[in-house]
């Protein structure tokens, strides 16, 4: 038989090569895709995590007089929650509150006990009758002891003192990965951290002992001769005007209104260079001179090891190359003023690095304080963000699942179930901000005298509550559950309905008890995926009005935050130690989100093997 | 369009089926999706506790002249009967009758086996359940007298719990038949119930097609003629018309009844020419 396709078996062996590499050229470049996708994954997840735990460069903030000497493991819980009450003095309240109360604010003071710390020990000599009219305002001192002690243990009074009475100063922290890859890096910047701040201290003495003229000839290879003079007496008159006043933003803000600091000739050199030239010039040891400073040993080697060149370049009498501006540095230096008292002192004694988690129980569980890092905690916002889950999925399930049934089982095929059906597919792609100014427009404002609790008896001032804000989110997702469960409908076979319908099933029957439940796998996953964008939502929220100042666990009709509203305002922070809790906070919601995937995935294959 | 052309073949007597009273008599069915007609011209009596058969060559309109006895054509839209089909002496398509109450009196098995995705029990014990017999007793002893209706209580009874869709395509179908068994029906349809089976299974399927018909009345559809004869007390044979459309572009097909009779009658001395080419393999 003649061949039609008329291929020679030479052609035809050479296309079939290049049919071969073709298919293997594609391959490859699907691999390759996946390659970059997971690689993209991957640096996402250790970019995020990476800030949530690492070294941190601390020291301890106040002090207990004392206690240095006694370890805090061999005092009596009675002792502790005795140097908490001694060391707080009036503000033991707000431990006692965050730890023991069961009401919020100034109330604490004038309720009576039974209402302000229920179901809680109370001292000797406090009756449950007592406790219906004595208010803790009127409590002595030592009745407060007792109370911490009868109802802490020495754990949670331990870390009372540590983070609360004794406190502490975070100098520098870091990601994990210098304290694994170069940890010499960690305590070399520490040192240099340790040493700045002592080399500012030593500054601040300069004019004690100095004056502008004996400066001037130290300043004049750096700028020149005709510039030294006028620099150096600025930089005193500076100094002077800094040092001698007591009230540090009054003085701030005379120096930068003044203008003094932006004249033309100072731009070539820093305050650093300055006091490191001083320092130099003046401080044969160093070492010696950090020492006795009350630098950990550690630091003082490493600052006398990267002066040293420059030591011995001065007395070469050469000089660095010098660079920035002297105003912004001055300033800076200028303006941590209790170093160089603390420097005096002999504080960085107990300056620590320790490698430590941000991510710990107490920030997901503990009511915190987000002015102060150390005592920060997401639990407020975790708690808004379950409640607007909770909220999402009750409102937004049953509609969503519901409007589904209608449009896959009874709508029938004409143009306004055609048109309303499109425009559910067009609503799910609209940005999530719209929906926010909608929450807006509808909850907060037109429908605020329900979602503000006024109806309910409840004191918001208006519809900027929880209530309002898991209703707009329940909006934003409400098509995208329409959209799967529909599809998941779509999905069950027709030969299930027929046989329904076959056996005497009604057609309520036959959806719920057959095509319901062959749905429920696709419906549910649908759902949790959508649940988890709704947990990961930030703008609609901030329309809506989340804030960032609550301190108490909300309800239904409270203001209120969220895990990302956090993580937003703490990003924004310009202090370091909020980018490591931000980093922390972004864990948690990742923790969260993975949880409800991990639930999504399991309940598909649970349901997915009772079908097979 | 007209399609109302006279019938091609006179309505076909009750007496071939040797009965006055046939367990379900269709008289002059019409299917009709929207503006088309798919069957016309149907006229069969259905011998009671007999089994009868529909042959024809595809497109012919068989399986939908099937499923407009247990009213099953009302579940795709626009799809219309006109005509009588009788059962009990009610007419199935009068305004009164609720089809819901029709299916589970005329069950149906379909093409390809259909189990619930849910245990053995839960498959036999749907239709009971969906007609609110609750009572556990009740429903274990129609679970078992529905499998062994079915043959299949010996194969499964072990395991009432795993799920329908675990079995080999023929139980599935067996289960499928039983399933049919337990809302206690008297007519059974059965839409090529071995079209996707192998030559064991079929056997199977069709030695429980011969037991059930001493207590139900079964029709099948099938495109094996080989089967209709062997299992068949009556064969209706169907053909395909086709016309050109008024303006000449396309044309139509519908389906007809052709010839009812007795099964070895039909096979043997059929009284149509197009009867004889189409069993003796000329077309189709």
């Amino acid at each position: 038989m003649r061949s039609i396709l008329r291929l020679s078996d030479e052609q035809y062996k050479a296309t079939l090569g290049w049919r071969h590499i073709v298919g293997t050229i594609y391959e490859n470049l699907y691999r390759f895709s996946l390659v970059i996708a997971f690689a993209a994954l991957l640096i996402l997840l250790i970019q995020i995590s990476s800030q949530a735990i690492g070294p941190v460069l601390f020291v301890p903030l106040n002090p207990v007089e004392g206690l240095a000497d006694l370890p805090l493991n061999e005092l009596s819980e009675d002792e502790l929650a005795t140097i908490i009450v001694r060391e707080l003095d009036s503000g033991v309240v707000n431990v006692v509150r965050d730890q023991l109360g069961s009401v919020e604010g100034a109330e604490f003071l004038s309720v009576p006990l039974a209402q302000s710390l229920p179901r809680r020990q109370l001292p000797e000599g406090i009756s449950r009758d007592d406790a219906q009219t004595l208010t803790y305002g009127e409590l002595t001192s030592a009745q407060i002891a007792e109370l911490l002690a009868l109802n802490r243990n020495r754990a949670q009074l331990t870390e009372i003192i540590e983070k609360q009475v004794i406190g502490e100063d975070v100098i520098l922290e870091w990601a994990w990965y210098p304290w694994v890859f170069n940890r010499d890096l960690v305590y070399n910047e520490s040192a240099l951290e340790l040493g700045g701040e002592l080399a500012r201290g030593i500054l601040r003495e300069v004019p004690d002992i100095f004056t502008a003229e004996d400066l001037a000839p130290g300043l004049e290879p750096i700028i020149g001769a005709e510039n030294s003079p006028t620099v150096a007496a600025d930089y005193f008159r500076l100094q002077e005007l800094f040092f001698t006043y007591e009230d540090w933003d009054i003085d701030r803000r005379r120096v930068l209104a003044s203008g003094s600091l932006t004249s033309d000739g100072r731009s070539s050199f820093t305050a650093q260079d300055v006091t490191r030239r001083v320092s130099r010039d003046l401080i044969p040891d160093i070492q010696q001179v950090v020492e006795a400073a009350g630098v950990p040993a550690f630091a003082a080697a490493q600052i006398a090891t990267s002066f040293a060149p420059e030591i011995a370049a001065t007395r070469d009498g050469k000089l660095t190359e010098l660079s920035g501006t002297l105003p912004r540095d001055l300033l800076s230096s200028l303006m941590a003023p209790n170093f160089a008292t603390r420097l005096r002192n002999g504080e960085y004694n107990g300056a620590t690095i320790e490698f430590r988690s941000w991510l710990t129980w107490g920030f997901v569980t503990e009511r915190g304080q987000n002015s102060t890092p150390e005592l920060a905690s997401i639990r407020v916002a975790a708690l808004g963000s379950i409640w607007l889950v909770s909220i999402c999925i009750l409102v937004a399930f049953p509609l969503g699942v519901g409007a589904a049934i209608y449009l896959e089982e009874y709508a029938s095929d004409n143009w306004l179930n055609n048109l309303i059906e499109t425009n559910i597919r067009n609503l799910s792609g609209v940005p999530s901000i719209i929906y926010g100014l909608l929450g807006l427009a509808v909850f907060v404002r037109a429908f605020g005298f329900f979602t503000s609790g006024e109806v309910f008896g409840s004191d918001s001032e208006n519809g900027r509550t929880i209530i309002s804000a898991g209703f707009t989110l329940a909006l934003l997702i409400l098509p995208v559950i329409i959209i799967n469960s529909q599809e998941a409908l779509r999905a069950v076979p027709s030969t299930i309905r027929e046989a329904s319908y076959g056996l005497g099933g009604t057609k309520w029957q036959t959806i719920w008890r057959q095509v319901l439940p062959a749905a429920v796998p696709g419906i549910l996953t649908g759902t949790i995926l959508s649940l988890s964008r709704a947990v990961g939502e930030a703008g609609p929220l901030l329309v809506v009005g989340a804030s960032t100042a609550i301190s108490a666990d909300p309800n239904l009709f409270s203001g209120f935050t969220a895990v990302p509203i956090q993580i937003y305002n703490w990003t924004e922070d310009s202090r370091p130690e909020y980018q490591h809790l931000a980093a922390a906070a972004i864990v948690v919601l990742l923790i969260i989100l993975i949880a409800m995937n991990t639930v999504a995935i399991t309940l598909r294959n649970r349901y997915s093997k009772q079908l097979a | 369009m007209n399609y109302t052309s006279t019938p091609s073949s006179a309505p076909t007597s009750n007496a071939v089926i040797g009965s006055s009273t046939p367990a379900v008599e269709l008289r002059d069915v019409r299917v009709y999706y929207g503006d088309y007609m798919a069957v016309q011209n149907i006229f069969i009596p259905v011998a009671e506790k007999k089994i009868t058969a529909f042959i024809g060559p595809s497109g012919c309109g068989k399986s939908t002249v099937l499923r407009s006895i247990n009213r099953m054509n009302d579940l795709i839209p626009g799809a219309r009967v006109t005509g009588e089909v009788i059962y009990h002496g009610q007419n199935l398509y009068a305004d009164q009758v609720d089809p819901v109450e029709i299916r589970r009196r005329i069950g149906m098995v379909f093409q390809k086996p259909n189990p619930f995705p849910k245990s053995i029990y839960d498959n036999i014990a749907y239709g009971p359940r969906i007609m609110g017999v609750n009572d556990k007793a009740i429903l274990d002893e129609i679970v078992e007298s529905s499998l062994k209706g079915a043959v299949l209580w010996d194969e499964v009874k072990d395991k009432l719990t795993k799920s329908g869709m675990a079995l080999s395509g023929g139980q599935q179908q067996r289960l499928c038949i039983a399933r049919t068994l337990a809302t206690e029906p008297d007519v059974i349809l059965m839409d090529e119930p071995c079209a996707s089976l192998d030559p064991i299974a079929t056997q199977k399927i069709e030695e429980l097609m011969l037991e059930l018909a001493q207590n139900y009345t079964i029709i099948i559809v099938t495109h094996n003629m080989q089967q209709a004869v062997r299992v068949s007390d009556f064969t209706a044979f169907y053909s395909v018309r086709k016309k050109q459309t008024p303006d000449g572009t396309s044309e139509t097909r519908w389906g007809e009844l052709v010839e009812f009779g007795a099964t070895s009658k039909l096979f043997e001395d059929p009284e149509k020419e197009e009867t004889a080419d189409y069993i003796s393999g000329r077309f189709g």
